[in-house]
């Protein structure tokens, strides 16, 4: 680890307090995502979700896993997912980078994690040990490439499209992705990428999108719409969706 | 000879149509239709210098005016009185209202510049009003032609919530609006290539994002600004596939080129 983990929590716990998890749009990208993974999912597959936020992925996926495990850093969400009262999921409350599971895992899920770890590699490497030979790991990040970054771009909001925002170092950001470098890196690793896409379409900044849905000017119809045209245009979209599965050694 | 494949029965209709639909047209209300026209003007300035040009229906005249500022002396054609007269209301003095049928208007002057407008998605028959335009523009004259684009990100957004069944279909909004075709930019570069024109530049004007009432909105309410719509113009450029209205700037073929 190339920072004190005392240091790196206090970050996250910091980062968990501000995040916008009751935003709407988040709530909606959330929802899509685990649509996207419900058809890769097998009856009876036991997971592993690294970092689950307020806990709505966890209550979703859980419903079609046969358990859940969780490991989350962060009080406020660790107290979030355990007031769910979930049944067939276990939470650890610990850094994902001091967990060691004594079981292997179906299916990974590293959902808006990876931009926020300082060794990736490392991470990834970990976890292509946790999971079957035939397992699956979900990789989701946001998109450098989304078509709101590429307006501000062209507003000067920003200088690049993989420099880090004052709105990513304060959700805690260490790098941004586009697809070819989320690819690498998974590549990188020891996965293989069985299925690219993007999810959501994403024309306009978080707090506008926001905005468009509380006074009902985007409606859950135009979700759905943004939600196939990023299938379309994965490229313009709000997060990058990876399946990826161990390279088996030759 | 009348170069028109158009029917004198089919003009007849026509000039009658006009005057129905757009006596009650209401362009001057939509923000986004106003920033549109200031876009055009803003991507065909730098073509211009001075100069004797044609417009091809002016509307309420906003970007009559706006034109008028860049050109020596404009003509202006429209088959609506009623638009001709609410353009005629701005009192510009280098402007010449002329009331015909495109496919009728037989100037006496060639120009140097045409601005066809979002007109091509209006009239009988496209390859009729370009014809014209090649004889009345002057050797080395500059045709500058925007038309509503099929593929804006808008309307691919509309097909994917089902409110439209292919991208090529004509909209309720279309519709209102007196569209009789909607084209995208392989259509629209091989409708100017057919009737003799080459390209200097083609491109998009203005990623859109939201169909025209939500725009109309956000314009209003100030979510964009003029940075923002700045923005989009430039990220259209990038992405003329998906904007709102294609441009083409092009000059007709001369003989033996």
């Amino acid at each position: 680890m190339s920072k004190p983990s005392a240091q790196r929590r206090s970050l996250l716990e910091s980062v968990a307090k501000t995040y916008r998890v009751d935003s709407t749009q988040d709530d909606w990208i959330r929802r899509l995502c685990v649509r996207s993974m419900l058809p890769w999912l097998r009856a009876g597959d036991v997971g592993l979700e690294i970092g689950c936020s307020n806990g709505l992925m966890t209550e979703m996926l859980a419903q079609n896993l046969s358990q859940l495990t969780v490991v989350e850093a962060a009080s406020d969400f660790f107290q979030a997912v355990q007031n769910r009262k979930l049944a067939n999921v276990h939470v650890y409350h610990e850094m994902v980078e001091a967990f060691h599971p004594a079981q292997q895992f179906d299916c990974i899920f590293l959902t808006w994690v990876l931009t926020h770890i300082e060794d990736a590699q490392g991470l990834l490497s970990r976890i292509r040990t946790w999971l079957k030979p035939d397992g699956r790991l979900f990789i989701v990040t946001p998109n450098a490439r989304v078509l709101s970054r590429q307006l501000a771009l062209h507003m000067n909001l920003i200088q690049d499209l993989f420099a880090l925002t004052e709105n990513d170092r304060n959700h805690g950001h260490v790098r941004a992705y586009d697809r070819a470098r989320l690819v690498a890196e998974a590549e990188q690793a020891g996965f293989q990428v069985i299925h690219q896409t993007g999810l959501m379409l994403k024309p306009l900044a978080d707090f506008q999108m926001d905005e468009l849905f509380e006074s009902k000017l985007l409606t859950a119809d135009h979700v759905q719409g943004l939600y196939r045209l990023g299938h379309e245009y994965p490229d313009l979209s709000s997060a990058i969706f990876l399946v990826c599965s161990p390279t088996s050694h030759g | 000879m009348s170069s028109s494949n158009v029917s004198p029965e089919a003009l007849s209709e026509e000039r009658n149509f006009l005057e129905k639909v757009y006596a009650t047209y209401t362009v001057d209300h939509s923000a986004q239709t106003r920033v549109m026209r200031e876009l055009v003007v803003r991507t065909v300035s730098p073509f211009i210098k001075g100069g004797r040009a044609l417009e091809l229906g002016c509307s309420d005249g906003y970007m009559t005016e706006m034109l008028a500022s860049k050109v020596e002396h404009l003509d202006v054609v429209d088959g609506s009185k009623s638009f001709l007269e609410a353009a005629r209301k701005r009192g510009l003095q280098n402007v010449n209202y002329i009331y015909s049928l495109f496919e009728e208007f037989e100037p006496e002057q060639q120009y140097d510049y045409a601005f066809a407008s979002f007109i091509l998605e209006h009239v009988l028959e496209p390859q009729t009003v370009l014809a014209m335009l090649k004889r009345v523009l002057k050797p080395g004259g500059v045709l500058f032609v925007t038309v509503p684009n099929a593929r804006a990100l808008s309307r691919q957004l509309a097909m994917h919530m089902d409110l439209i069944p292919d991208l090529k279909a004509l909209t309720n909004n279309d519709l209102v609006n007196g569209h009789r075709r909607v084209y995208d930019r392989v259509y629209f570069n091989r409708e100017l290539r057919n009737a003799g024109f080459d390209p200097i530049v083609e491109t998009g004007l203005m990623l859109k994002i939201l169909a025209d009432f939500q725009l109309d909105q956000l314009i209003d309410n100030g979510m964009l600004g003029p940075s923002q719509i700045d923005g989009l113009y430039r990220l259209g450029l990038e992405y003329p596939d998906l904007c709102g209205a294609l441009i083409s700037i092009c000059r007709h073929r001369q003989e033996g080129q």
